[in-house]
């Protein structure tokens, strides 16, 4: 045995300490952590979300914890293996179908088109990142930050590009929890006073056998054609029709709310886990925040453009700040609609109206995110001689059409 | 063709299917709609039973929210 003396002894200990291990790195991510904490606490961004991030990336950096998402054995290890799985954000859309009422969308279906305009944000964010040197299934994991929705983000990062996972998953998030603070100015951009005045008719409303068919439908139809998005889609409208079938309340009592929060907390933990600084701390960190911003943007200039379209169509009876929500971010983005309107025109009460592109966001978001993994999953990806494959057979269509 | 364009290409061909995939279901709800209207239920009267049962039960309503005895407070009808 080795001769113990009382120096050695303490350079034995420190050395077992934590402390002995902080670095830069570290240090910056236990900076970071404490940020989404006071974010969440005291500026309330998101807190059911960006509070168990934010202890889940302090207990990950803390040296010797063993508690990141790559450490075999230890306990958020575990966690990660529903994200790395894809169990726990089909739950969370399990969760957000018990919860969301489809019925503003049913009543006027025509806002529909706005859920599918605003997901332009998330293939112009695709481009812009392809451009900036990120892969095409990175691109693709980026571009879905625009869809505003947390759980389809993590779902097809992790799928398509999972060492980017911890910061595509921050700027979901922190874009969600600023979208009051993102979107005003591009709406009121965008808009003329008179256009932000525009009162809507009431809503239809709506018979219950429509809100029960309607989840069937969408699932068969969807699935039929696009299957890589059955885990998203399938569980929305299971967690729908548990709501509204009249058959099932104690399934739909827990879906949207013990399930729900059960599964938040895993599934933040496990992202906050994956944030280790040689994840995190690298300059497409940066990048990705910076398009996910972009992408945000862009998503909520492509509802507005189509809210303006459908209000000339229809004679004025759209009014384009609906569009905005056609982001998902469930119900915050029809808030700001209705926020926004009534800032225009008190009386003007705009928020049943924006909730039908706001759900039709969380159902057209969940499309792109199946079009991305039919594109680019594992078991189909594109590559170059795809498309100039996909072009010639378009390109020989149109010829057929025109030329015979 | 460089990643930029099969990008351009991938935008076109993804909102052009998400587009039809949510006119699609546009058309389901219009179809389902039409298939299963919208009846408004009819209207039930609120209170039935005779006048002294529910003088009874409006007492007891109001004497529990102000906290007072039966005694104390008196149901007059209105018309």
């Amino acid at each position: 045995m080795d001769e113990i003396t009382i120096s050695s002894a303490f350079g034995k200990i420190f050395g077992m300490t934590g402390i002995g291990s902080l670095d830069f790195g570290v240090m910056t991510m236990l900076v970071i952590s404490l940020v989404f904490l006071y974010l969440a606490i005291a500026k309330g961004f998101e807190p059911l979300l960006l509070v168990p991030i934010g202890f889940g990336c302090l207990l990950a950096n803390l040296p010797h914890s063993y508690m990141t998402s790559s450490d075999p054995g230890g306990l958020f290890y575990y966690f990660y293996q529903g994200v790395k799985h894809e169990i726990w954000p089909p739950l969370i859309f399990l969760g957000v179908g018990a919860l969301t009422d489809f019925g503003p969308l049913l009543g006027n279906p025509i806002t529909l088109l706005l859920g599918a305009a605003a997901q332009i944000g998330v293939y112009i964010t695709l481009v812009i990142a392809v451009a900036l040197g990120f892969s095409l299934q990175q691109a693709a994991a980026i571009g879905i930050i625009g869809g505003a929705d947390g759980p389809t983000a993590i779902f097809l990062a992790n799928k398509l590009a999972p060492e980017l996972l911890g910061p595509i998953a921050v700027a979901a998030y922190s874009y969600m929890s600023l979208v009051p603070i993102i979107q005003p100015p591009i709406m009121k951009f965008m808009t003329t006073e008179e256009e932000r005045k525009i009162k809507m008719e009431q809503l239809k409303p709506v018979s219950q056998k429509v809100k029960i068919i309607f989840p069937i439908a969408v699932t068969v139809i969807c699935l039929l054609l696009l299957p890589a998005a059955s885990p998203l889609i399938g569980m929305l409208m299971l967690g729908n029709l548990f709501r509204e079938c009249g058959v099932t309340k104690r399934l739909h009592e827990t879906s949207e709310t013990h399930l729900i929060n059960i599964v938040t907390i895993l599934l933040a933990l496990a992202v906050g886990s994956s944030m280790t600084a040689e994840s995190f701390l690298r300059w497409e960190t940066v990048k990705i925040i910076t398009l996910g911003l972009f992408a945000f943007a862009s998503a909520t200039a492509g509802g507005i453009i189509l809210g303006k379209i459908l209000k000339t169509v229809t004679g004025g009876k759209v009014n384009p700040l609906i569009g905005s929500a056609g982001v998902s971010a469930v119900p915050m983005a029809a808030r700001v609609s209705q926020k926004v309107g009534a800032e225009a025109d008190p009386h003007n009460f705009l928020l049943m109206h924006a909730m039908g592109p706001n759900v039709a966001g969380v159902i057209g978001t969940a499309v792109a995110a199946g079009v991305m993994l039919a594109l680019f999953g594992q078991e189909a990806q594109m590559t170059p001689g795809h498309a100039e494959l996909i072009i010639q057979y378009g390109a020989d269509f149109v010829r057929s059409i025109f030329f015979g | 063709m460089g990643n930029v364009g099969i990008a351009l290409i991938i935008t076109v061909i993804g909102m052009g299917v998400i587009f039809v995939v949510l006119a699609i279901l546009l058309g389901t709800i219009v179809l389902l709609n039409r298939m299963f209207p919208y009846i408004q239920a009819p209207v039930e009267p609120a209170v039935t039973g005779n006048d002294s049962e529910t003088v009874a039960v409006v007492t007891a309503a109001v004497t529990a929210f102000l906290k007072r005895k039966p005694g104390k407070v008196t149901i007059k009808r209105s018309q």
